[in-house]
């Protein structure tokens, strides 16, 4: 109990951690988008004729479009015009290696508590590290490669893997998928693409992290992860962003594709700027996240906990299109002050035994609105199809609110589909029950509410599980009493 | 489905035939200026809405311009007596302290309602309180429902012509049998029904269809108003046959200590769609909502319910159970609303179905939208089939192929039968399931 006193302590007295400006010259594209804005990313990157062209008919699409209404959110309308579209750290040569790095940029990063190095040694992990929509550096480039792994950023896939990229990019999220699928479509500036080849497992865990440091930029990052037949890919994706007053975009695309046998797991670990006490600023997170189970025996689980960001809106979804394939979804969302959370799962079952696991938390504090919003929908031909899904709310406070919004579609008798779900607040008896064996009130919520998200919890990796602890005591402080 | 089939989908019937009728009808019958007013207002509200389509998140699953275009048209419901005769054969025989109240094509049947003279209750046709100005009844008129948006509660304001009033005096109390009777017409009904429960009074009411020949539309909604310790308990039978299309609406106001139970069973009929919109504003109020839907060939039953809960201390149940056999398909939209301060709410909702075969779907959006945070809410959905394992069991004890499947259907539902608690009404249920399901008890 003394180190999560600790934490509590050490925390508490913070309002938002990672609210710092790094001061690294920065090169921006000017405000406001056309097609010559997509141009001039196009070839600030150096990118193929038939990526442009794609960029450009996503662009087309995305102007017929209208901004969906249909969330639980709300927020005074997005100017696409007052946003720039590509900053990138300066780079003036090619690097070879960290120390070559911007070190600046470093500092950053260990300030976010992700030394390069330190984890370079100790934990084995590779990182793509993302500032402001550009990949500035992959580490552990080699190791992968000697697996025949791919794991670069986007722009460098479309130079040097341009046949892989072509091949699958948009065929999970097509551009015409939804508005903002569409503008990521047409304006991302990077991202990570990674491609395991037939029968690798991936020795390490993949990490990518996102920053938003430029002020009045838009973050729209692409990602690609393909793993080929029996392979095994673990990601993981962490985001923060500065403390600004006005609200920054972030509008990513994720896409992800498991062949036969092959099993991908992804967690991230959500923190982009919430927005002060009284709901100014904060990110909004508009993120279309979708995986594809291709082939048979195929495995995707997604993994979220998102305790940032003034908005979430984001499904992170399940093709189930191959036989015996499996999705799973893990996710813990903790809004506080006037944060809005409007995040769920789609589980589409198609193959024949498919299977899914839908287990959300959800944790509303203060004044914000906390909504879960799913589709289980089981095709025709998917027999003996089987899902099970529980969502469960907590309330803390009595200005919040905690929404379910489940659709259940079952088109087949042979299917299993069992939903539950429970709202309410943390019980007097179990707190009473901490408090007279002398655990005060604070930490006992801490403590339930770690209960609480458990079994979310044990699906990270050890890395993430920590700082995820971490970042819910800090969303959860000063919620008692 | 593919967008182009949904855009086909969504194209809207004409509305103006509905704005016309208005115009004919206001021109025929004479009306107290308030209720006039009331009808204006729903006639522009509807216009307004239009008629609810696909895109309607209500009505996604449900097409309705598909049943319309069978040849269903607002109109204006003649009296016609040259039926009586036929439908007073087929009548169920009247059982004693009951009230029939007998509507033919959404019109109030003097000849063959029968009500008792009692000081405990007063039961009039719509029609009558408004050609002598009724004032509760008058009053009471779209109070509850012109604050929803629901463009066929609009239309039924606008355009009904007639309905029951029955009003339950303090401590009085009724038992109703509510025959609801089709004679076939092309013409939508629309009876508009209006119940007034007392204080410390009690209203039970056993509502079904009887459809004389060809094939019907009805929209009828009630409004319901129960005062404090009122008790109300209702079951809907709706099993008139393949052609029957009926959209039901009830709009409750529950005050405090009263009770509302109403359990809709839904057997027969192409479209059978039940609407729940409930406002518990008063404390230690409690409303049951059950419902057995037991389907096949290609019929529907929605169950959309709303329940509102504005005061802390009350309470809601939600029990709905489905069967759905051949091409048939089952809805359910549950939404409990807790709002701010609503504390201490104590809300379930739990939708179970089983498939019987390979084309029969379901639809099931159980939804809670919660404000207060010291709350207990909870809801569940299964869908699954008849596990072969459960049969097995009952045939390893010699029981038929058939049979077996008829049991275990009947204990499937049989815990929504189990929650009625009026005796009469509940052996008349658990009757007309068993001989659904070809079972003898």
């Amino acid at each position: 109990m003394s180190e999560q006193n600790q934490i509590l302590e050490d925390l508490s007295s913070s309002d938002y951690k990672y609210g710092f400006v790094t001061n690294i010259e920065q090169e921006f594209a000017p405000k406001g988008l056309s097609e010559d804005i997509i141009r001039f990313i196009s070839s600030k990157k150096e990118e193929p004729e038939w990526m442009l062209e794609w960029r450009l008919k996503a662009y087309k699409e995305w102007q017929k479009m209208e901004e969906p209404q249909w969330a639980n959110v709300h927020f005074p309308k997005i100017d696409f015009q007052d946003i720039i579209y590509y900053a990138a750290p300066k780079q003036k040569k090619e690097l070879n290696s960290l120390d070559e790095v911007d070190p600046e940029l470093l500092k950053t990063f260990e300030k976010l508590g992700i030394s390069i190095e330190e984890q370079k040694r100790l934990s084995g992990v590779a990182m793509d590290i993302v500032v402001d929509s550009v990949s500035v550096k992959t580490t552990f480039q080699k190791t992968l490669k000697e697996k025949g792994i791919i794991f670069c950023s986007m722009s460098d896939a479309i130079k040097n893997h341009s046949e892989l990229v072509k091949k699958y990019i948009g065929t999970v999220v097509p551009i015409k998928d939804n508005y903002f699928a569409a503008l990521n479509s047409a304006v991302f500036s990077d991202g990570s693409f990674c491609y395991i080849p037939k029968g690798v497992k991936c020795p390490m865990e993949l990490s990518t992290y996102f920053r938003i440091n430029a002020a009045g930029s838009g973050q729209f990052e692409r990602t690609l992860l393909i793993v080929d037949e029996g392979g095994y890919a673990s990601y993981l994706e962490g985001c923060t962003a500065p403390q600004r007053d006005e609200n920054q975009l972030h509008a990513a695309v994720v896409e992800i594709i498991a062949m036969d046998d092959a099993e991908i797991k992804y967690s991230t670990v959500q923190n982009w700027y919430p927005g002060d006490k009284d709901g100014k600023g904060g990110v909004y997170n508009f993120v279309t996240k979708r995986g594809m189970c291709k082939g048979k025996n195929s495995k995707i689980s997604w993994t979220q906990v998102e305790t940032g960001s003034a908005i979430t809106w984001k499904y992170p979804s399940c093709i189930l299109a191959g036989d015996n394939s499996i999705g799973e979804f893990y996710s813990v969302a903790v809004t506080n002050h006037f944060q809005q959370a409007d995040t769920g799962t789609k589980m589409i079952h198609i193959g024949k035994n498919s299977k899914s696991r839908i287990v959300s938390k959800g944790i509303s504090i203060g004044k914000s609105q906390n909504t879960y919003r799913g589709l289980v929908k089981v095709h025709k031909k998917a027999e003996n199809a089987r899902n099970f899904s529980q969502c469960d709310s907590l309330l803390m406070g009595n200005r919040c609110g905690a929404h379910t919004f489940p659709y259940i579609e079952v088109d087949n008798r042979s299917a299993k589909v069992e939903h539950e779900a429970t709202t309410s607040k943390i019980s007097e008896d179990i707190l009473f029950y901490c408090q007279q064996r002398g655990i005060d009130s604070e930490q006992a919520v801490a403590m339930i509410v770690n209960g609480f998200c458990k079994e979310v919890m044990d699906n990270l990796p050890m890395e993430f599980a920590v700082e995820a602890r971490k970042l819910l005591n800090i969303s959860l402080e000063g919620s008692v009493g | 489905m593919s967008t182009i089939e949904r855009n086909k989908m969504t194209t809207t019937i004409d509305t103006s035939l509905y704005s016309e009728l208005f115009d004919k009808l206001q021109s025929e019958i004479i009306l107290p200026s308030n209720i006039l007013q009331k009808k204006q207002n729903a006639i522009k509200q509807f216009e307004l809405l239009g008629l609810p389509n696909m895109k309607n998140e209500e009505w996604k699953n449900t097409y309705l311009a598909k049943y319309l275009k069978k040849g269903f048209q607002p109109g204006v419901v003649k009296k016609d007596s040259s039926k009586l005769e036929i439908i007073t054969e087929i009548l169920p025989p009247l059982t004693e302290n009951t009230n029939r109240i007998v509507l033919i094509d959404g019109l109030f049947s003097q000849e063959l309602s029968q009500i008792h003279s009692s000081i405990q209750f007063n039961i009039f046709s719509t029609s009558h309180c408004w050609s002598e100005n009724v004032q509760n009844a008058n009053q009471l008129f779209a109070s509850q429902t012109k604050d929803y948006k629901q463009s066929l509660t609009a239309l039924n304001t606008a355009l009904s012509q007639d309905g029951m009033f029955v009003e339950i005096v303090e401590g009085g109390s009724a038992h109703i049998e509510l025959l609801i009777v089709q004679t076939g017409i092309d013409i939508i009904s629309m009876p508009r029904n209006i119940i007034h429960v007392g204080r410390n009074a009690y209203l039970n009411i056993a509502e079904q269809y009887i459809l004389l020949e060809g094939h019907s539309m009805i929209n009828m909604v009630s409004e319901i108003f129960m005062e404090e310790n009122s008790k109300i308990e209702w079951v809907k039978i709706q099993d008139a046959g393949d052609h029957c299309h009926q959209i039901d609406s009830n709009y409750v106001s529950l005050e405090k200590n009263s009770r509302y139970h109403c359990t809709t069973l839904s057997l027969t009929g192409e479209l059978l769609r039940n609407q729940q919109y409930i406002q518990i504003n008063g404390e230690q109020a409690h409303a049951d909502l059950g419902g057995i839907y037991i389907l096949e060939a290609q019929q529907q039953a929605d169950n959309i319910i709303a329940i509102s809960h504005n005061v802390p201390n009350t309470t809601s149940n939600q029990l709905y159970k489905g069967i759905l056999d051949d091409s048939s398909s089952g809805v359910f939209n549950g939404k409990i609303i807790v709002i701010e301060d609503a504390q201490k709410t104590d809300a379930y909702q739990s939708n179970k179905n089983i498939l019987l075969s390979d084309d029969a779907a379901v639809f099931t959006r159980p939804q809670l939208e919660i404000f207060a945070d010291d709350v207990k809410c909870s809801h569940g959905a299964t869908s699954s089939q008849i596990e072969d394992y459960e049969s097995f069991y009952l045939r390893s004890r010699g029981i038929g192929k058939e049979l077996s499947k008829s049991l275990l259907m009947f204990a499937f539902v049989a815990d929504v039968i189990e929650e009625i608690e009026n005796v009469s009404l509940r052996e008349w249920v658990k009757s007309r399931i068993s001989t659904k399901l070809k079972i003898d008890l």
